[in-house]
Parts: C-alpha cells; sequence; structure tokens
C-alpha cells in the first residue's frame, strides 16, 4: 500500500497540473450549461421551454458531450506521454515491485482521478439543473450522458494501451481502432435511447480496461 | 495466460467494430438510388395505379410511367384525373377538378378531409411530462398552460414550470376523477400530442398499471376521464389531432386498431410487416402502404376501415441488387444500430455466399504463419483459425493487427 500511495505521489507530480485544467474545464462547462439553460427559460419563458424540450427531445446537457473525452486526453496524455517519449517508463519499471503492478497501478490512478472529476462534474450538473428543471428532464439528459462518460474512460485505457504498445507500426493501428472504437460512444443516441445501448458499451469499456495486459506484455518482453 | 485472453477479447471488440463500419462503408460507396414504385387507389375507377420510375437515375435521365392494374399505360393528364385528391392543384389550374365525384359534391371541406402520415408500431422515447391543454377554450387552437403532469404512484402530479412546486390542489381534482373512473397508477405509457400547433385538443391516451387505456382531457378546467375499453397488450399509440380518428393503438400482437370519435374500435385487417405504415386517407377511401425490403403493399379500405382491397408491387431495393450480393459474399454479418432505441443487432448472411472467401482468408493466415516460419498448431493459432474461419476478413485484419506474442 505504501508503495502505490509512493507511486501514486509521483503520477500526482505528473499530472497535477493537467488535473487542475481538467477540474476548472468541467466546472466552467457545468456553469455554462446552468446560465445557458437559465438565459433560454428567461428567453422562452419556463413553460414554452419545458414543451420545446418535451417536443424536440433536447439534451440540456448537450455541451458536456465531448468534456470526458478531453478530460481522459488531458491525464492520459500528461501521464504517458512522457514515460514513452522519455522512455521514463522503463526507470519506472525497475522499482521495487512487479512491472504489471506498476503498470496497472498508474492506471488505476488515473482512472480513479478521471472518475472523480467526472462524479464532481455530474453532481455538480445535477444540483445546479435542479434549481430549473423538475427529475423528468433531468434523469434522461444524464442518462444520455453515460455513454460520454464511458467513452472518456474507455479513451484513457486505449491510452495506455498505446503508449505501452513498443512498435510505432502498431501503435498508428491502434489509434485508428481507438478511433472507431470511441465513435460507439459518440453516436447520435436519441434523448433516454442510449440506455439500451448500455450492455455493448459497458463490455467494450471493460475490455478497454484490460488492453494494457496485452500492449505492457509486449512492452516487458521488449518486442521490436 | 491474461495476455492472451485480452489479445482474444480485443480481437472480438476489432471483429465488432469493422462489422458495423465496413459494411455501411461499403454500402455508401456503390450504392445507387432506388427506381421509385408508388401504388395508388383511385375514387374514379375504384382501381389499383402504378406508376414507375423508369429509365436511367445514375444519369438523372429516368421518368415516371403510369399503369392501371391491367397494365395499360396512361399518360400523364389521365393518371392525374384519375387521382384528384393527389393532383388537386395542378387539376385545379388545368381547369381539370371535377365538381363531383361518385355523387359526392367536392365542396372545400371534403377536399380537406385529404390526410396523409406515417404510422409506427414502435413508440419513441418521450419524457414523462406533458402539458394538459383547455379542451374547450372556445376558441380557435389550444394555449400552452403554465404547469405540466406527470403519473407517478402518487398519482397525477401538476408541476408549476417556474416554481417547480406540486399544485396539490389542481392534482387531488384529476386524482379524484381518474381514481373513480378506476384508473390504477402509475401510467405506463401516456400517449397525445404535446403541442400547441393543432386546431384542436383531445387530451391524452393514458395505459395505467393494469393495462387499461383512458382518455384524460381538461374541459373548462374540470378533468374528463373516460375508460376505453380494449383487448390486447397495447405497444403505441399515435393520436390525430383532426378527422374521424382519435388515434391509431399498435398492440404488442401486431394488429393496428383505429379508434374513431365515437370511441368505436376498428380492427384494421392488415398484415404487419416492419410496424410502418403510410397512411392516406380522403372522403372515399382510408389507404395503408407497407413497405418490406423488396415489396410494397397497398391496403384499400373504406370510409368505415373495412377491406376493399390490396394489391402488391416488388419494389427495386439495395438488398436485391448486385451490390448486395458481392457485400454478401465480402462480409459474413454486419452489426446495424436500431433506428430509435439503440440496439446492436447482428445481421448475419447465408453461409453460402460468403464461405469461399471465409476460406480464402483461412489459407492466406496459413500461408502468412508459414512465411514467417511461425508456429500454427498451438492453441493461440488455432483460436486465430477458427476466428478468422467464422469472421473472414474481419478477423484476418483483426488476428495480425493484434499478433500473438512469439514467447
Amino acid at each position: 500500500m505504501k508503495k502505490f500511495s509512493h507511486l501514486a505521489y509521483k503520477e500526482w507530480i505528473k499530472t497535477r497540473w493537467y488535473i487542475a485544467i481538467a477540474v476548472a474545464i468541467n466546472i466552467g462547462i457545468a456553469l455554462y450549461i446552468f446560465f445557458a439553460r437559465r438565459h433560454d427559460l428567461e428567453i422562452w419563458g419556463p413553460a414554452q421551454y419545458f414543451a420545446n424540450l418535451i417536443l424536440e427531445k433536447g439534451v440540456v446537457i448537450s455541451r458536456f458531450k465531448y468534456i470526458p473525452i478531453i478530460t481522459a486526453l488531458l491525464i492520459g496524455l500528461s501521464q504517458f506521454m512522457p514515460e514513452v517519449t522519455d522512455k521514463r517508463i522503463k526507470l519506472s519499471l525497475h522499482l521495487p515491485m512487479r512491472p504489471t503492478s506498476i503498470i496497472y497501478s498508474m492506471v488505476l490512478y488515473g482512472f480513479v482521478v478521471i472518475a472523480a472529476i467526472m462524479a464532481f462534474s455530474i453532481l455538480l450538473l445535477t444540483i445546479l439543473l435542479s434549481v430549473c428543471f423538475p427529475a423528468e428532464i433531468i434523469i434522461p439528459a444524464l442518462q444520455t450522458a453515460v455513454p460520454w462518460i464511458l467513452g472518456g474512460f474507455t479513451c484513457y485505457f486505449f491510452i495506455a494501451m498505446i503508449a505501452m504498445e513498443p512498435l510505432w507500426r502498431f501503435r498508428f493501428i491502434y489509434i485508428i481502432f481507438a478511433y472507431f472504437v470511441l465513435r460507439f460512444f459518440f453516436l447520435s443516441y436519441g434523448l433516454g435511447n442510449a440506455v439500451t445501448a448500455y450492455p455493448v458499451l459497458i463490455i467494450i469499456t471493460l475490455i478497454a480496461s484490460s488492453s494494457i495486459i496485452y500492449t505492457s506484455h509486449r512492452f516487458n518482453k521488449g518486442e521490436n | 495466460m491474461w495476455s492472451k485472453t485480452v489479445r482474444v477479447l480485443l480481437i472480438v471488440t476489432a471483429v465488432f467494430t469493422m462489422a458495423y463500419y465496413l459494411p455501411a462503408f461499403y454500402q455508401k460507396s456503390v450504392e445507387k438510388r432506388p427506381y421509385k414504385t408508388m401504388i395508388y387507389f383511385s375514387e374514379v375507377s375504384h382501381d389499383f395505379i402504378v406508376s414507375r420510375e423508369e429509365g436511367d437515375t445514375l444519369e438523372a435521365k429516368s421518368e415516371m410511367k403510369y399503369y392501371d392494374s391491367n397494365g395499360k399505360e396512361l399518360d400523364e393528364k389521365e393518371y392525374m384525373k384519375l387521382l384528384p385528391f393527389n393532383n388537386t392543384r395542378r387539376l385545379k389550374i388545368m381547369g381539370e377538378f371535377p365538381d363531383s365525384l361518385n355523387g359526392v359534391e367536392l365542396t372545400p371541406e371534403v377536399v380537406k378531409m385529404v390526410k396523409r402520415g406515417m404510422l409506427m408500431a414502435e413508440s419513441s422515447y418521450t419524457l414523462q411530462l406533458d402539458p394538459l391543454f383547455e379542451s374547450e377554450s372556445g376558441h380557435r387552437g389550444v394555449t400552452l398552460p403554465e404547469d405540466m403532469f406527470r403519473i407517478n404512484y402518487n398519482g397525477i402530479e401538476f408541476i408549476d414550470c417556474k416554481t417547480l412546486k406540486v399544485n396539490p390542489e389542481k392534482s387531488n381534482l384529476f386524482n379524484k376523477a381518474l381514481a373513480s373512473a378506476g384508473f390504477c397508477a402509475p401510467s405506463k405509457g401516456i400517449y397525445g400530442i404535446p403541442s400547441t400547433i393543432k386546431r384542436q385538443d383531445d387530451g391524452y391516451f393514458i395505459v395505467d398499471k393494469t393495462g387499461q387505456l383512458f382518455q384524460l382531457k381538461m374541459i373548462k378546467g374540470k378533468p374528463f376521464v373516460k375508460e376505453i375499453p380494449f383487448e390486447g397488450e397495447i405497444k403505441n399509440i399515435k393520436c390525430h389531432s383532426s378527422g374521424d380518428l382519435y388515434c391509431h393503438i399498435f398492440t404488442t400482437d401486431s394488429i393496428v386498431y383505429a379508434l374513431d370519435r365515437n370511441y368505436a374500435l376498428h380492427k384494421l385487417p392488415l398484415e404487419n410487416v416492419n410496424g410502418r405504415y403510410i397512411l392516406s386517407s380522403n372522403y372515399f377511401y382510408n389507404t395503408y402502404k407497407v413497405n418490406d425490403k423488396n415489396k410494397s403493399t397497398l391496403y384499400v379500405l373504406d370510409p368505415d376501415y373495412n377491406f376493399v382491397a390490396k394489391h402488391t408491387e416488388d419494389i427495386d431495393h439495395y438488398s436485391v441488387s448486385e451490390e448486395a450480393k458481392v457485400e454478401r459474399k465480402i462480409f459474413p454479418f454486419k452489426i446495424m444500430l436500431t433506428p430509435g432505441m439503440a440496439h446492436f443487432i447482428p445481421i448475419p448472411n447465408p453461409i453460402k455466399d460468403f464461405y469461399v472467401l471465409n476460406l480464402i482468408c483461412a489459407g492466406l493466415f496459413l500461408l502468412i504463419k508459414l512465411i514467417r516460419r511461425r508456429k500454427i498448431w498451438r492453441i493461440a493459432g488455432i483460436v486465430d483459425l477458427i476466428i478468422v474461419l467464422v469472421t473472414g476478413v474481419y478477423g484476418l485484419v483483426a488476428v495480425f493487427a493484434f499478433p500473438a506474442r512469439k514467447y
């Protein structure tokens, strides 16, 4: 546990400023969404705006769509880019822990950070929107955001997988693979309809979470 | 061991991803606009008329040809005169619009009875919040109220849109009316037209916890609740704001009913193909068109929704084209996202179409392994071979994108 806390501190030093930027973006977008919806309510009047949402099946947090993936990119790249470009990962793997434990501790750190930022962001959005909207509008909007959040996690896991891949030609293939897989999370699911896509998206996220085992194995064996 | 398991999972993900994108990309690259085939029923000859697009759609040199039910070609003017409600404006400009038809004077009211629309048996997602309009406001059209209603375990609740607080007096008033009509909360489905763009309001058709159907509307601020006896499990209701019908009711066993404004239910003699119907009605007939993949059927019903006639035509569709045959030879299956609810569904092709290419892919896989001097008959190699044999081109790409370790 002590070793993990030391490793987490190492990761914290690498990522702290990027975490700060991600938190700032998440707070900023939550506030923007709140004030934009307040403005819409003022302009249209509450009844007319609710009627518009009912008829158009509008998602009140549509601006949040790419925030999880931006958060994942900030944390993932800040954590793994130095390891790749400066080959620092070789130093890390010489720490007195098993290589798999080191790599999974790094991924766990990033996952916990992103999960904490997402939880905070969703909580903030829910509190702010509940000032203006009933649960019947907020809950379907949050259900629609679940694939975006799962997409953020999947993006982070794929960054880790690609960073650990020792060969550039395979890195390039995995970037294309990750792009097309991530598109599943950002398809134009209608309001509330994304619920039926959850099982497939959760399975993809779980497979992505284990993907680093494959490339780190290649890395450890020094494939070229 | 873990690494090998994860590799197989990544290959499966890659196969799933390719099965979603590649066939769609192929179809987009090769698909031509299909020729149009339309079926109509003439109020003049009381017989079917078919219009077919002929010529070259690719060169934009196609034109519509019109035929009667005996296959005799009609000129455009004859076609228009046989379908006066489909060509009202052009016939009026030409001075050919009839004054009467089948002994009925074609007044503006009769002409206005023409209605067209799309009916879907699948219900789409709705927010469980709706405005209850005043149904007898004394003026044309409807006015948006300042509150919305929901029906949950507490019964009906009216929520003020500004304060988001429940209006207890109005909620109690409507709850008592619903309870006295036998309504059991919560609702399974609320169907209506929550828009102000309609001539009149007929309220909402609500399915209660037990599956019973009710109509709820507000007349002079007071609740109006009517129980509508209905056998069967309701899947969806499509409401109409004008005409002789309140709504079409779709059941889970694929039967369609029409509920008229006297609360009489008419079971429609339609055979459900894909749950989508194109409705067209006028003073003389109600027609429902059902398009299957390569067939189109028009059902003709009289004003009392009794069967009159039906006619089926083959239609041009991508699935019967040469390009689609090639697609079935290349891809063993494809993944599609259902419209509406987001279900990823696999659509397999017949094995006889793609097995040759799958065998070629497997042969190619073995050849590459031999050239690279890799051991094939290890567990990882056999698993790869099975993946390639089953999933063809998808598998071949995936196993080399995620190669097995040398170690």
